[in-house]
């Protein structure tokens, strides 16, 4: 399944979609993806630097020579597109940046929106996922800093090469719990440094703005979720129920030390110098790139999500996400990925959209409907125990 | 080729609710100096000179000179004529029964030059006849051609009615283009504006008869130098959109909405006459149904069409934002124009209202235009202003009317009141 990035509104009819925006191509994805050679961010097809932009996928480059075809106006549907609005009603031509949607199976899905205040899009995700339910999946969200240079090229180029190094497949090491999860922890390192080194790559020399961006990450392996960590994205794990919601990731930021230093929460994450991080991704990024890390055992049913800050400022307590998730299910979204992502995405765009918000899901299913075991070996994950955050992760 | 280039200056941020779009609109040419119409291809010239017995033996002799002065400008190849008018018009050069132009040439030159020494000064002033007659002689010559008179009377429009010169200019509206010179004092100033205005050309004052030979000398100059015969400004608004108005702002004041043709449903053409390598400004203003916060939309869509083909274009947005601090923001090229159009509208009113004998009007009005001009920091028009008010208090805007004021002044700050000060970017 290809990841498409969807425009807000009305979508325009497929085959009429134009380069006069740079268009967001995603390339492949999922079970076709992983088969890639391990290493650097698929060289030869596309540059971290094309990444969001370009968006090369062999065999399909003749695309973009094609004279432009009018684009009907999503709007009044009576005009078409030029100069980037419309010729009717001037309604501007949605960038489909501003809005994306992937999804990587059914049970893995998220959307990535601009929210109502800013000008941009500078949060990303990427994913992929094996078909069966609770068996293989990568999750990625990152968060481009605001008032840098290109921080949505940035954040989506870290999304990808970050998704590239978790979907390669992990070791089965001895079948031991505690090596598997030292495997995964080192991947999730590897991530972060990959994703450190394509937002560098999108770094004009000498910018005084250089792009940045925060990092999250999450392995599904069967019944085990391993997650990593920099910045103030975060990842939780929501149960269906009441019962056992969990934030995982920790936050580096200001607010997180203030609540550290035994402020209360909320009066923390909405201080001042709430949104100011301590550690990201970019060529200004600090020494210290180790994600927070984590791992869960996935007992199901219930949600791994990970989302940015446009969303949780509005809704921050793992309890409160959990009912409000509740509600939304109870109200009629089906409880798929991609729509309660979309509910989501509506709550914190009705509640003042102040910020990008993105929110990705992994659906876990109760274990009798998980799918065929073999999928679960590839990791080794059985079993596996609740770890503790875990600082430490060896490279 | 000439090339044109158009910059939009504006504030694109509205608060929530505000529906009114302001920007400037910058059009530079160049390489318009090149073209074959500036060397006289293509284009056709007409000299009205005023020869009514006001004008008398010093005012006749000037006039023959300012002819001649622009007889010496026109290129070699240029289609010209030399139209005299009193209460008639007759075409003095080239001397036929029927209207007509003649190339100009080395022996055509000669023979307009004499042609001019012999106007007489005699009968009285029918600006609309002089019009009639040019455009008679603008008929003869092909459509596309650039096609451009200069006007000089020194006196008031008395043997017709108001009516039959407005008959008149609305005839020539789009026939030429007309820049109009009165000389000395006795000339109406709000009517020759009314001609050139129509006419897309500009008004001036030349306070004694010698002048007028070198002023006559650099408008016909200025005119050779417009190598584009003709361009239209477009502006596009979306559905459901007005607009408010469109002016151009400098080089001079002229509102031209009302000049507004159909070019399709959301787009309107405004004459904007021929270019000579040059900067104007333009002033549109939109007024949008208010959308919500964070929408945005294209507001305006101004071009320079040369026929049919859009040589220049720039995009009037905006934006809905609650972010006070970009939403109060005045673009100062929007803000400098508009003070100026108010400044002139502001002399204008009050030189009216203190000719009707109203004097607390003129003097609020003057005071207001005084106060105006000192926060703009406008130095030549407060010299102006000077010359017909005493100011108390130029801050609050406090003046009295000057008891003794020369009839010159009053008209050189009337005629200066639409020539605006570029602002910088």
């Amino acid at each position: 399944m290809l990841a498409t990035p969807q425009p807000p509104a009305a979508p325009p009819p497929t085959g009429t979609a134009t380069p006069i925006l740079p268009s967001v191509a995603t390339p492949p994805n999922g079970p076709a993806q992983a088969a890639r050679p391990a290493g650097a961010p698929a060289l030869g097809e596309e540059s971290p630097l094309d990444i969001g932009w370009t968006g090369v996928v062999p065999g399909t480059a003749s695309e973009y020579d094609a004279t432009p075809t009018p684009v009907r106006c999503g709007t009044c549907g009576d005009g078409t597109y030029q100069d980037g609005y419309c010729n009717q009603c001037g309604a501007k031509e949605p960038n489909p940046r501003d809005h994306l949607e992937e999804s990587a199976s059914t049970w893995v899905g998220g959307v990535s929106d601009i929210g109502r205040r800013h000008a941009r899009n500078e949060d990303a995700l990427a994913l992929s996922s094996r078909p069966d339910p609770a068996s293989t999946a990568v999750l990625v969200v990152c968060d481009g800093v605001s008032n840098t240079t290109d921080s949505d090229v940035a954040s989506l180029a870290a999304c990808r090469a970050a998704r590239t190094v978790l979907e390669q497949p992990l070791s089965a090491g001895m079948g031991v719990a505690d090596a598997a999860r030292a495997a995964a922890y080192r991947r999730l390192g590897e991530a972060v440094a990959a994703a450190n080194t394509a937002v560098i790559a999108t770094t004009t020399k000498d910018d005084p703005a250089s792009p940045s961006c925060t990092f999250t990450g999450a392995i599904v392996a069967g019944r085990t979720a391993y997650v990593g960590n920099v910045g103030d994205s975060r990842i939780y794990w929501l149960p269906d129920g009441t019962e056992g919601a969990r934030q995982l990731s920790v936050d580096d930021s200001v607010a997180a030390e203030r609540i550290a230093s035994g402020i209360e929460r909320k009066v923390a994450e909405t201080g001042p110098m709430a949104h100011s991080i301590t550690r990201w991704l970019g060529i200004d990024a600090p020494d210290d790139l180790t994600p927070h890390t984590h791992s869960v055992d996935l007992a199901g049913p219930g949600w791994l999500m990970l989302c940015s800050d446009g969303l949780w400022n509005y809704c921050s307590d793992a309890k409160e996400l959990q009912q409000l998730i509740g509600d939304i299910l109870a109200k009629g979204t089906p409880a798929e990925p991609i729509a309660l992502a979309r509910a989501l995405v509506g709550f914190a765009n009705n509640a003042g959209g102040a910020d990008n918000i993105t929110v990705a899901f992994a659906r876990i299913p109760e274990p009798n409907t998980t799918a065929a075991p073999e999928v679960a070996t590839d990791l080794a994950g059985s079993g596996t125990t609740e770890g503790e955050t875990d600082g430490t992760v060896h490279r | 080729m000439a090339q044109f280039t158009a910059e939009a200056f504006q504030n694109q941020y509205l608060s929530d609710g505000a529906t009114d779009v302001h920007a400037i609109v910058r059009i530079d040419a160049t390489g318009a100096a090149a073209s074959p119409v500036a060397s006289g291809q293509g284009a056709a010239e007409v000299i009205i000179v005023d020869t009514s017995g006001s004008m008398g033996e010093r005012g006749i002799r000037e006039g023959s000179l300012a002819a001649a002065a622009a007889i010496q400008e026109i290129a070699d190849g240029t289609a010209f004529a030399v139209v005299a008018g009193n209460h008639l018009a007759w075409q003095v050069y080239p001397s036929a029964p029927v209207p007509g132009t003649a190339v100009m040439s080395e022996r055509t030159r000669l023979e307009a030059l004499n042609a001019v020494r012999g106007f007489r000064a005699d009968g009285g002033t029918a600006m609309g006849q002089w019009l009639l007659a040019a455009r008679q002689v603008f008929l003869t010559v092909p459509d596309h051609f650039r096609k451009h008179a200069i006007l000089l009377t020194d006196g008031a429009n008395e043997h017709e009615t108001p009516d039959q010169l407005t008959w008149a200019i609305q005839s020539c509206m789009g026939a030429f283009q007309a820049d109009c010179r009165g000389v000395g004092d006795r000339w109406q100033v709000e009517e020759v504006r009314r001609i050139a205005s129509a006419l897309l050309g500009t008004v001036d004052l030349i306070p004694r008869p010698e002048e007028m030979a070198e002023s006559f000398r650099a408008l016909m100059r200025a005119s050779m130098a417009r190598g584009i015969a003709s361009a239209e400004l477009r502006v596009w608004a979306p559905q459901g959109a007005q607009v408010l108005f469109v002016k151009q702002v400098s080089p001079n004041l002229e509102d031209l909405s009302t000049r507004r043709r159909e070019v399709n449903a959301l787009t309107g053409g405004y004459p904007t006459g021929a270019w000579s390598d040059e900067s104007r400004d333009y002033h549109v203003a939109v007024r949008l149904p208010a959308k919500s916060i964070g929408q945005e939309q294209l507001a305006a869509r101004v071009q320079l069409a040369l026929g049919d083909e859009v040589a220049a274009q720039a995009l009037v947005k905006a934006m809905w934002s609650n972010d006070d601090a970009l939403t109060a923001r005045i673009n100062p090229q929007v803000a400098q124009y508009t003070g100026q159009a108010e400044l002139a509208a502001a002399i204008q009113d009050g030189l009216a209202a203190k000719a009707a004998g109203r004097d607390d009007e003129a003097t609020s009005k003057l005071g207001r235009a005084v106060q105006l001009a000192a926060q703009a920091g406008n130095a030549e028009m407060t010299t102006r202003l000077k010359k017909v008010v005493e100011i108390d208090n130029a801050e609050t805007g406090t003046v009295r009317l000057k008891k003794q004021v020369e009839k010159l002044d009053e008209m050189a700050l009337d005629t200066a009141s639409t020539k605006t000060q570029r602002v910088r970017k």
